[in-house]
């Protein structure tokens, strides 16, 4: 798998993991339950996670990029 | 069963089933998913393609030679790990590429839930047809004559030279060489597309699934795909 692919298949799983989550928080806050609350909590936390690891990837890919452009 | 070796994604994936009443197994590779389906009545599997410790290609190859019809088996994919026709003739009954669309998603696992004799069912217009394959496009509004080479569970394969777009909406009347012979219309999507210069082994052409049977012919169908018993839901050729 070339470089393009591997970060598009690479990164494809945080983003899609981020959106649910975000949904999934949304459902739970309209709720209102006050029990929903430390899943809430728990999903953001995940999203955090997330996060930082397409951000990472992004950061992986564009050094790539520039030592390819570089060359 | 939600197969999937990222403990988030799965969970987020579990979390809005079980929050819309559905039982939900999850396992983190094909190995643990097929041992689980062993021992749990499951209905449908959304499995993952790329996994340690046995992939989801080989979770699908293994779960359709003990049923051919259950369970169902969705693949949720990222870039390149299997094509669509590829996935379709080993017997998939969705594909979906990351990042999804969760009501996307929801609405193929309804569909895919329902006994094969309802999930046809829909009000259709019927095709004016000559035969013995009249497909009609209906966003670039487009009727052609072609030939339904290969039926499976859910779809044929149409050895059309490949220029109309993937998704696009159809609809299509099939004369069966099978006894009786009956005509099969309804409306269906291009679910892939190959082109002549793609590929080496198998002939242009593009597979289109079932959206929707008339009610003259849904009864022979259902009863013609569980007299075949094929893997594919589209086969490739």
């Amino acid at each position: 798998m070339n470089q393009e692919k591997k970060f598009l298949h690479d990164i494809a799983s945080p983003l899609t993991t981020i959106h649910l989550n975000l949904e999934n928080v949304i459902y739970l806050l309209e709720e209102k339950k006050v029990e929903g609350i430390l899943d809430c909590i728990r999903i953001l936390n995940s999203c955090v996670v997330q996060t930082k690891r397409a951000m990472d990837l992004v950061h992986d890919h564009r050094e790539i990029l520039i030592k390819s452009e570089s060359k | 069963m939600i197969v999937d070796d990222e403990d988030d994604l799965r969970d987020a994936i579990a979390f809005d089933f079980k929050r819309k009443g559905y039982r939900v197994l999850t396992a983190a590779s094909g190995r643990e998913a097929f041992g689980m389906v062993e021992q749990n009545n499951v209905d449908v599997i959304l499995s993952d393609v790329r996994m340690p410790k046995g992939d989801g290609i080989e979770l699908l190859d293994k779960v359709k030679a003990r049923n051919v019809f259950l369970p169902v088996v969705m693949f949720i994919t990222g870039y390149a790990d299997i094509s669509l026709e590829e996935a379709y003739a080993k017997g998939a009954d969705a594909v979906f590429s990351k990042p999804f669309d969760r009501n996307a998603l929801f609405e193929a696992v309804v569909r895919a839930l329902l006994p094969i004799d309802t999930k046809f069912k829909r009000s259709s217009t019927r095709v004016e047809s000559e035969l013995p394959v009249e497909l009609k496009f209906l966003k670039s509004n487009f009727s052609v004559q072609a030939t339904a080479s290969n039926m499976g569970r859910g779809g044929f394969f149409t050895g059309l030279d490949g220029k109309f777009p993937q998704l696009e909406e159809c609809e299509f009347s099939i004369d069966t060489a099978f006894t009786p012979i009956f005509r099969i219309s309804g409306t269906g999507i291009v679910r892939w597309v190959r082109s002549e210069s793609s590929d080496q082994v198998f002939p242009p052409g593009c597979g289109i699934e079932f959206s929707s049977l008339e009610s003259s012919c849904r009864t022979q169908v259902v009863e013609l795909i569980n007299f075949l018993k094929t893997n594919s839901l589209i086969p490739r050729k």
